[in-house]
């Protein structure tokens, strides 16, 4: 809200500069967030932040009272140069038909009216804040709202029907046009002001156009009243209008304040009309709200809450200075009624916060943190996830953030049923609604947005975050602590290897290396899975449980984040992984006989893992087979297309004896033989 | 943070060691009144910013209607509570101007934060 300085010093005699009352509102809860020197006008304008909890700050003279407060300074109300007389005027007829909508209503008439422009004065601070000077008359409305915060409305008299006026509910499909040129079309839920035949404002919103003053106008009605606040806010929503009145509606005025900025309205318009005729005692409608409670005030709350003690009596000067009525209760009390304008004010606590800004926060001395001894208990998700971070990043990975909630796009594109998934009902962005049950889309998505941007070769990411599960009926979707990983385009060339580009064996590598980390190091196993986002894919098994999924990304996908190079992807739930049955190290004697190793090179297809052809030899012969371990694979060259080139090394060993010549020869012809069997290996 | 007896004082204390640690010795700070629906006292932090202050968090003493909704004794049970955003706070510290950096996951950005 804009406020003028130079008319708040009508209230506050302050000497102080802009920039210091800027800084005294800011530090005492009224945050000043812009100063704008306006040279034209020879004032500065402060944009103030009122909060809702305020909106008696909605006023200068409520801007005013605060400044005084925190400066220790009177408050010094308008004072007309000349009494207001009331008398008899022509008649108006008051009624409040809906009482929830207006708990109270007042009018007065102003006769004989001959205005022109309003006074100089006026008009400079009505610009000095964005206003339009018109007459006397509106100006007249729209300076006492901006001095007192109280919405007026000026009638013009003869325009209104039956010369009465009745607060009622509007009736379905009544019509108004209103002051901004809007045509509205009414519903049963608007109040409105009406006179004997028609409604002639939205109440608490905006005036209607065939009552309102002009240059015609010879006898006013000044409207001055209380409007209920959530009626005000849902007739302004539905109609998408909102004014200066309707904004300090909704907010909550000063009751007890009505009849004094109507009186205030009508001494100016006596003041700088060219004439005026009598002014009409008020017709009233309805009862004033009840004045607000007393408090009991202990003052050993303050020191509960802010953890000082402060001297009653500075405490009872600061409320004091705020406008507050203050007595002792006791010897360790105060008893505080908060005046009308404070509605925010009815707890103890609320008026322990008033203490405290008034002093002053910063002169509150902070105290050291407490933190009584504590046996901690070590968080086992949290200790996991560390070493996962650890061991990612010292592999070379840098950790992605990606939101949780994705787009449809892609498992549209790729036809992956979305009927399952978890979907928020009110998005804020509509394009963004799922919970994701996948990393896959959201790694895609940076590995395209680094490869726009010239990044790489080497794209390495990972990421740890909740994936979601499937919609359950009226409850909520399983959640799942989960890491992520990816890997695409390749190794750079450095002086000491070639550039080449990734395979699934360094997707393999990362993890083995995260298989050791949860405790089923040796017990990794893939075992093929069919998925819609991967070309090929293998669940990952630690210790014989599911822990995740992982593959290479098919063409599809990368079709449709536009990425060309190989991409490899794996998920894993940090809690399976957690689970897994860690076992307790047992040692084994060392071998008293030597090993003796045999390679073998063969052609396989392309989809014939190294992982299965690894399984399937150390199950032949588990007694003699230590160990067995991939030392090549290429394709290319002379190797058919679909096909691959593995050698692999077999180290044969038994703990009883020395393994004779032959006797390896033997099992090693057997362990050909089954591979050409089981995986139609092609010997080299 | 909730107990018997936390105060605004505490809130106080624990907010300047918070923010000494993150920004260094010298960082300096002042607390302004402000309103929260859940939180009164409200107050919200300020931290020097070349020759401006730049608000930095929200915090209060826990509202006792807050405490009362949940079922605590409001005169038994007192606490404080403080909110920061993540992005502005490294934004801050380490002089990033832009917080869509966070979320672009672009390798230049990653890298310079290992």
């Amino acid at each position: 809200m804009k406020v003028s300085v130079q008319w708040l010093k009508d209230y506050v005699k302050t000497s102080q500069p802009a920039a210091k009352i800027a800084e005294v509102l800011t530090l005492g809860g009224l945050e000043v967030e812009n100063i704008e020197d306006n040279r034209e006008l020879g004032d500065w304008i402060f944009e103030v932040e009122v909060t809702t909890n305020r909106p008696d700050w909605l006023s200068h003279i409520g801007v005013a009272r605060e400044i005084a407060a925190l400066e220790g300074l009177s408050l010094h109300l308008p004072r007309a140069k000349t009494r207001l007389t009331r008398g008899k005027t022509a008649p108006l007829a008051v009624s409040v038909q809906d009482r929830a909508g207006c708990p109270y209503y007042t009018a007065c008439v102003i006769e004989d009216v001959e205005f022109g422009a309003s006074p100089e004065f006026m008009q400079k601070r009505l610009r000095a804040l964005g206003l339009r000077p018109i007459n006397l008359l509106v100006d007249v409305t729209n300076y006492v709202l901006l001095e007192y915060g109280q919405p007026l409305h000026a009638f013009d008299y003869d325009l209104l029907a039956g010369r009465k006026i009745e607060v009622r509910r509007a009736r379905s499909g009544e019509k108004m046009t209103v002051l901004n040129g809007q045509s509205l079309l009414l519903e049963k839920d608007d109040l409105v002001i009406a006179d004997a035949e028609k409604a002639v404002a939205l109440a608490g919103v905006m005036g209607g156009k065939d009552t309102e003053v002009s240059a015609r106008t010879k006898n006013i009605v000044l409207e001055s009243a209380l409007f209920n606040p959530l009626q005000v806010r849902r007739t302004a929503r539905r109609l998408g209008i909102s004014s200066d009145s309707s904004y300090r509606f909704e907010r909550g005025i000063d009751a007890q304040g009505i009849e004094s900025a109507s009186t205030r309205a009508a001494e100016l318009i006596c003041e700088y009309a060219r004439k005026t005729g009598k002014v009409s005692t008020f017709y009233r409608a309805g009862k004033k709200p009840a004045k607000n409670k007393t408090i009991l005030f202990p003052l050993s709350e303050i020191k509960v809450v802010l953890g000082v003690d402060l001297p009653p009596l500075k405490v009872t000067r600061y409320l004091k200075n705020l406008g507050l009525d203050v007595k002792k209760r006791g010897k360790a009390a105060l008893a505080v009624t908060a005046p009308s304008f404070r509605a925010d004010l009815s707890r103890p606590v609320d008026l322990v916060e008033e203490v405290a800004r008034l002093h002053g926060y910063d002169r509150i001395a902070e105290k050291a943190p407490r933190f009584a001894g504590q046996a901690w208990k070590k968080n086992e998700i949290l200790t996991l996830q560390e070493k996962v971070r650890d061991s990612m990043l010292s592999q070379g990975f840098n950790e992605s953030v990606t939101f949780s909630l994705i787009p449809d796009a892609a498992f549209h594109a790729l036809q992956v049923p979305l009927q399952a998934m978890t979907r928020i009902i009110n998005p804020q962005n509509k394009e963004l609604s799922l919970l994701r049950p996948t990393f896959f889309t959201s790694f895609l998505e940076v590995i395209k947005h680094n490869i726009y941007h010239g990044n790489g070769p080497e794209l390495k990411f990972f990421e740890i975050a909740r994936l979601f599960g499937e919609e359950k009926k009226g409850g909520l979707p399983q959640e799942e602590l989960s890491l992520g990983f990816c890997l695409a385009g390749g190794k750079k060339a450095h002086w000491h290897d070639a550039a080449r580009v990734f395979e699934a064996h360094d997707m393999i590598g990362v993890l083995e290396n995260l298989a050791e980390i949860a405790g089923a190091e040796n017990e990794l196993r893939l075992e093929p899975v069919s998925n819609s986002f991967l070309e090929q894919a293998w669940i990952i098994l630690f210790n014989g449980q599911p822990t995740g999924i992982c593959g290479i990304a098919g063409a599809r996908l990368r079709e449709f984040y536009d990425v060309k190079v190989p991409v490899f992807l794996a998920e894993l739930s940090l809690q399976k992984m957690l689970s897994v049955d860690k076992k307790t190290a047992r040692f084994k004697p060392l071998p008293k006989f030597p090993s003796s190793p045999r390679d073998i090179s063969m052609i396989v297809d392309e989809t014939v893992t190294a992982g299965s052809l690894m399984e399937l030899i150390r199950g032949r012969r588990p007694d003699w087979i230590k160990k067995v371990a991939m030392i090549d694979l290429f394709r290319g060259g002379n190797i058919p297309k679909g096909k691959k080139s593995i050698a692999l090394s077999i180290e044969y060993r038994t703990d009883d004896h020395t393994l004779t010549g032959e006797e390896v020869a033997g099992a090693h012809a057997q362990v050909i033989e089954l591979l050409q069997r089981e995986a139609g290996a092609e010997l080299r | 943070m909730v107990d018997e007896d936390v105060t605004f004082a505490d809130l106080k204390g624990l907010l300047y060691v918070f923010l000494r640690r993150l920004f260094g010795k010298n960082v300096e700070i002042r607390f302004r009144p402000h309103f929260f629906p859940f939180t009164e006292p409200s107050v919200e932090v300020d931290m020097r910013w070349g020759n401006r202050w730049l608000e930095i968090l929200g915090a209060g003493c826990v509202d006792p209607n807050v405490f009362k909704a949940v079922g605590y004794d409001p005169k038994k049970t007192r606490g404080f509570a403080f909110g920061l955003g993540v992005e502005r706070m490294a934004m801050i510290k380490y002089g990033i101007n832009d917080i869509r950096l966070f979320y672009e996951n672009d390798l230049r950005f990653l890298e310079q934060f290992r």
